[in-house]
């Protein structure tokens, strides 16, 4: 589904990402951990097309296409979603408003008739089953006085709307309480399915006990130095950063 | 302001016309004519602003004055009354005065729902019937003939709209003010001056609307409306200028506003190739409260002025100043406002916001504040911001599959939503949003992608 070979890209003069490796096939879920700064946001902003994040050598395809000649709509209308690590908010447009525009642009780019106010209204409340979001924070401003959590729960709702083929969730679990984080991972384990491929970016076991990966990266200095199943994950927690750099000789 | 009678082509241009307008003025009563030659020599006197003057430091007045303006006569309205046809111009129930190249025009006009307590009628009928009133009216006016485009309306202004609310009564029905312009072949000037006076506890909603009904017209359109508001009165009003790209436009309110009063404005500007709106607000009496808000939209080689001024003289008296500006292409958005609080004024309060945001490169936002404090007694804020739409929301939209041309327009007509939402009448409200939406639907998909 996913194919990232040999990718490299400088940010603002430095190259942050340094011949990075990753294959996600249909209904993976894979969890990426790596220190601070090691380049996950950055790999999660060169799949979902951000400007100013080019890759400078390397591929990335995903179905089959060369995602990284895609517009950001592009890659969306195509199946991927990021949920921001920090979601932004946007004074003066409308949440609901918001949803219904992206999901219509969706359906539109997929020769699929648009929703009416009624029909998308349905759609909503079915999610709202999935994701526990408060109504209200769907008539308010996106993400406009949201709190830390409510944004990440308004970021997996989005995710439930618009049923991605690959999710990547950037730190979707930095900031909850228990509940949220069980509540966000629900809704995440509610949308897993054979088609569905899903990238886990944390920093922490806790989120990967709730959603079980199939593959754990540890990503260094802009690399996939080590890669294993979800044991890795948990030796990560004990163990720390240290042991990895002194056996690949890479260090942040 | 003491000068000598200029020899200024831009002013001389104008004795022609002005000569014949006077002979063809035989009947007006002296105290008019006096008024006008008096107005004319001030013209005389001062000349036109040019960017040397302050106020004036960014308005391409050679460019507003280069057409030989000639004045309307007898309006051709088979264009306007088609016009008039489409359903923007409708508001269902409203008062409505109506005039074309500035000429005051019955038959479009809808007078005959005007509710008890309130007078809509235009100067010219003023004149003829109550000559004595128009008088009174206009003498209570402080003549602030303290630039050539208000001399030249003072010299030049024969119609306009005359609106009075009498003690107590509250008008529920919007009054409209309507005027519709470009409609000759030749290249016209009319000089507006409209009349709103509130008796004490009155209150009423105006809709003063500056239209132009075919794009390529040229013609200068400068307007003073004066608004009186007794102790307790209360007025909502909208001010609409969507004069055509080719023409000029000078719209000056005045708002005088004694013990108590309300007076709160949405200005709405994206017409007129160089558009200009200045806004007194005075009072003569403490209490008072003025929320003057506002948007300009422009595009091309365009240009929006506005001249806002709060000039504090009594004690506790309230003023917002609320202005953003959207420019795009080569376009110009210019925003002057004054704060002034006197010696001794006593709890004044006192706000202004500008922000501007920028769909090009090349188009340009001029911010100036201009606070002129003289006493201990206040609260007074000022904030401007110039920017482009925000890459970091503009991403966010486009990566839930948003395309950008669609992404680009949410975020601007975000950013005037928060003017757009002060207007109380739902219709114009609507209206006007339908409007923006169009207008900046065109200006996001002209924005060079990825540029
Ligand atoms: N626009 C930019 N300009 C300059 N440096 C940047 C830019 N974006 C990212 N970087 C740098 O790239 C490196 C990787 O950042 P990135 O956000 O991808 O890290 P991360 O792995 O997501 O870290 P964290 O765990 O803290 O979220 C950092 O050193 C960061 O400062
Ligand atoms: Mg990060």
């Amino acid at each position: 589904m996913l194919k990232i070979e040999n990718l490299e890209a400088n940010i603002g003069g430095k190259k942050i990402i340094n011949g990075l490796n990753l294959t996600v096939n249909p209904g993976e879920v894979h969890a990426i951990l790596g220190p601070n700064g090691s380049g996950k946001s950055t790999l999660s902003y060169l799949l979902s097309g951000r400007e100013g994040y080019q890759a400078t050598s390397g591929s990335a395809t995903f179905l089959g296409q060369n995602l990284l000649e895609m517009s950001p709509e592009e890659r969306a209308c195509a199946g991927i979603f990021l949920a921001f690590q920090y979601p932004v908010a946007i004074p003066g447009v409308n949440n609901m408003y918001f949803l219904k525009t992206a999901v219509n642009a969706q359906r539109k780019a997929k020769g699929l008739e648009e929703l009416d106010a009624v029909d998308f209204m349905k759609l909503v409340d079915e999610k709202l089953k999935i994701v526990d979001l408060k109504k209200d924070l769907l008539s308010r401003a996106v993400n406009y006085g949201f709190s830390g959590g409510e944004k990440k729960r308004n970021e997996i709702f989005q995710m439930a709307l618009l049923e991605p083929t690959l999710a990547i969730l950037d730190e979707t679990d930095s900031g909850l309480d228990i509940d949220a984080l069980k509540a966000v991972a629900a809704g995440v384990n509610a949308l897993r399915s054979a088609e569905r491929s899903i990238i886990v970016i944390t920093h922490y076991q806790r989120l990967l006990d709730y959603i079980q990966p199939d593959f754990v990266h540890v990503l260094l200095k802009g690399q996939i130095v080590k890669s294993g199943d979800k044991s890795l994950a948990l030796e990560l927690e004990e163990k720390g950063y240290n042991w990895i750099e002194e056996e690949t000789g890479i260090s942040r | 302001m003491t000068q000598t009678t200029t020899s200024e082509p831009k002013v001389l241009k104008f004795q022609d016309c002005f000569d014949n307008f006077l002979a063809s003025k035989k009947t007006e009563p002296s105290w008019l004519k006096k008024r006008r030659e008096a107005a004319f020599a001030q013209l005389k006197a001062l000349g036109f602003p040019d960017r040397k003057n302050e106020a004036w430091k960014y308005t391409p007045v050679t460019k507003m004055l280069a057409p030989n303006y000639v004045l309307p006569h007898a309006p051709d309205s088979s264009g306007a009354e088609a016009v008039l046809g489409k359903s923007v111009y409708w508001d269902e129930g409203a008062v409505r005065i109506v005039f074309i190249d500035g000429v005051f025009c019955p038959q479009i006009s809808v007078l005959d729902n005007v509710p008890e307590g309130l007078t809509v009628c235009s100067m010219s009928d003023l004149l003829a019937k109550d000559a004595s009133r128009l008088e009174e009216a206009e003498g209570r006016h402080v003549e602030h003939l303290n630039d050539g485009f208000r001399a030249l309306n003072s010299a030049f202004s024969d119609d306009g709209a005359f609106i009075e609310v009498k003690a107590s009564q509250h008008i529920d029905v919007p009054i409209h003010i309507l005027y519709l312009n470009g409609c000759s072949d030749h290249d016209v000037m009319c000089h507006p001056r409209n009349i709103v006076a509130l008796e004490q506890g009155a209150q009423c909603t105006i809709v003063e609307r500056y239209a132009g009904i075919n794009d390529q017209a040229c013609y200068l359109l400068n307007s003073m409306t004066e608004f009186w508001l007794a102790g307790d009165s209360q007025v909502e009003h909208c001010r609409i200028q969507l004069e055509s790209e080719g023409a000029f436009h000078v719209g000056v309110s005045e708002v005088h506003q004694e013990t108590n009063s309300s007076f709160k404005s949405v200005s709405v500007v994206s017409g007129a190739k160089v558009g200009r709106t200045e806004m007194f607000m005075e009072q003569g009496g403490p209490h008072t409260h003025c929320e003057v808000n506002g948007l300009y939209v422009v595009d091309g080689d365009r240009v929006a002025d506005q001249f806002i001024v709060a000039h504090h003289t009594q004690d506790a008296s309230r003023s917002e100043q609320f202005f953003k500006g959207i420019m795009s292409d080569k376009s110009v958005g210019i925003f002057n406002g004054a704060i002034i609080a006197e010696e001794g004024v006593k709890g004044t309060d006192a706000h202004q916001t500008n922000k501007n945001l920028l769909l090009s490169d090349d188009a340009t936002a001029e911010t100036r504040p201009q606070l002129e404090i003289y006493c201990d007694d206040i609260a007074c804020s000022h904030g401007a911001t110039v920017g482009q739409l925000d890459q970091e929301s503009l991403f966010y939209l486009q990566s839930r599959g948003i395309p950008e041309v669609e992404a680009r327009g949410m975020l601007t007509r975000a950013f005037a939503g928060d003017v757009v939402e002060k207007i109380t009448i739902p219709k114009i409200k609507e209206q006007l949003e339908t409007f923006l939406s169009e207008r900046v639907a065109k200006h996001s998909s002209s924005v060079e992608i990825g540029s």
